[in-house]
Parts: C-alpha cells; sequence; structure tokens
C-alpha cells in the first residue's frame, strides 16, 4: 500500500495543515483527506506543488508499504 | 433540466402514478368486477378472489413507488449516484420480479380452482412482460448507479 508521510514533512518544516493549503492552492478538507490516507489517487500537478511548498522530494512524501496479505488496501 | 425541477417533476409523476393507481384499484377494477359479477351470478364466487389478488399485487407497486420519492428526493439534493440509491433501485428490481411471479402463480393458481379463463391467462401474461421489462432496466440502473457512484468517489477523492 501507499502511505502518504505528509504529516511527517509538515512537521519537519513546521508548516500548518492551513498554511500548507494556501501554499499549494488545495481545500483544507482535501489536504486532510491526502493527510489521513483517504485519498484514492493524487494529480503530479498537486504533487508538484506539494513538494515545492515542502522543498522535498516525492519519495519524502509517498511511501510504500507491502501488504501483509497480498492485497491492497489503498481505498 | 436542473436537478431541482427533475426532482420535483419526478415526484409530481409519482403522486400522479399512486393517484392513478388509487383509482384503478379503488375504483375501476372494484366496480368493474362487480358488475361481472351481478350480470353473470354464475361467476360472482370468483370476485374475491380476483380482487385479493390484484390488491396483493398493488402492494409491491406502492413500495416502489416510495422508494422512487426517496431516490428523487435524493436526486434533488445532488447525491443521485449513490450505493445507497444503487440498493434502491435493486430493491425496485426485485419488488418488480417479486410482483410477476406474484401475479403470475395468482393466475396460475386460479386457473386450476376454475376461477380463470384460459384467454384471460394469456392476457395476464402481458402486465408480466412488462413487469419483467421493468425489473431488468432497474437491474441495469442499479447497476450503472453503483458503477457511476464509484467513478465519483474516485474522481471527489483525487487531489
Amino acid at each position: 500500500m501507499i502511505v502518504i508521510n505528509l504529516d511527517v514533512m509538515m512537521a519537519k518544516r513546521k508548516i500548518s495543515l492551513g498554511e500548507l493549503s494556501e501554499r499549494v492552492g488545495i481545500s483544507l478538507a482535501n489536504l486532510s483527506i491526502l493527510k489521513n490516507n483517504h485519498a484514492k489517487a493524487i494529480r503530479f500537478s498537486t504533487l508538484d506543488a506539494i513538494c515545492r511548498a515542502l522543498d522535498c522530494q516525492p519519495s519524502d512524501i509517498l511511501e510504500y508499504l507491502p501488504d501483509e496479505d497480498g492485497k491492497s488496501q489503498n481505498p | 433540466m436542473k436537478q431541482k425541477s427533475l426532482s420535483s417533476w419526478l415526484k409530481i409523476a409519482i403522486v400522479m402514478l399512486a393517484v392513478f393507481g388509487l383509482v384503478i384499484y379503488g375504483i375501476v377494477i372494484p366496480s368493474y368486477g362487480l358488475s361481472l359479477a351481478t350480470s353473470m351470478p354464475e361467476f360472482a364466487y370468483c370476485f374475491w378472489p380476483w380482487m385479493t389478488l390484484f390488491l396483493l399485487t398493488a402492494v409491491p407497486c406502492y413500495v416502489a413507488l416510495v422508494i422512487g420519492w426517496l431516490i428523487a428526493h435524493s436526486i434533488g439534493q445532488n447525491r443521485s449516484f449513490t450505493e445507497i440509491n444503487a440498493r434502491r433501485m435493486k430493491w425496485i428490481s426485485n419488488l418488480a420480479f417479486g410482483d410477476v411471479i406474484l401475479f403470475f402463480s395468482g393466475n396460475v393458481m386460479l386457473l386450476f380452482l376454475n376461477m380463470n379463463h384460459p384467454g384471460v391467462f394469456l392476457l395476464s401474461l402481458l402486465p408480466d412482460m412488462v413487469g419483467v421489462a421493468v425489473a431488468v432496466c432497474s437491474a441495469a440502473l442499479s447497476h450503472l448507479i453503483f458503477k457511476s457512484a464509484q467513478l465519483q468517489e474516485d474522481t471527489e477523492l483525487t487531489i
């Protein structure tokens, strides 16, 4: 499964969700969906904006974790 | 057509169908049956079994109208493509199938009890076919609504 480590990067950069949503241009609700791993997909443009706002690489935000039973647990 | 006006028109159509059904089941069929029983007293014993069959087949129709009202209401609230609407449409399909089975088996039973005529039995296959068509279309719509709900969820959760 793909895990979003947005909260980790936000903590490292000391930036709140509200401030990140303003910088990225995405609503707080959608960013919250992303942060809580409820998102089904992310656009490259969104990933680009988040990486620019947090000054990081996509691998800092996206992490692959193998599932125990071999089935995807992503929504 | 906007969603709210579509929802309103659907509700008006459902109310009209309900009223029309009340007239048919409450006035037309009983009065026609009574006139037949009066003009042909030898068949008067068939009145109540047939009346019971007709009234029993009306119940799934009205339950389907109530479910249709709920679907129309959710369309008005911009919640057209939801899993609950897909389930409601599946319910309508099942009710239609159940109604067809009820009416067909009732006709067969009355035929065996000498309260029916083969010609009437053959004619009764026509509403049965209409019921099957409604059931199949509702099942197809249920499937389409379910798939649309999934697509909408995917789109809404694409950040």
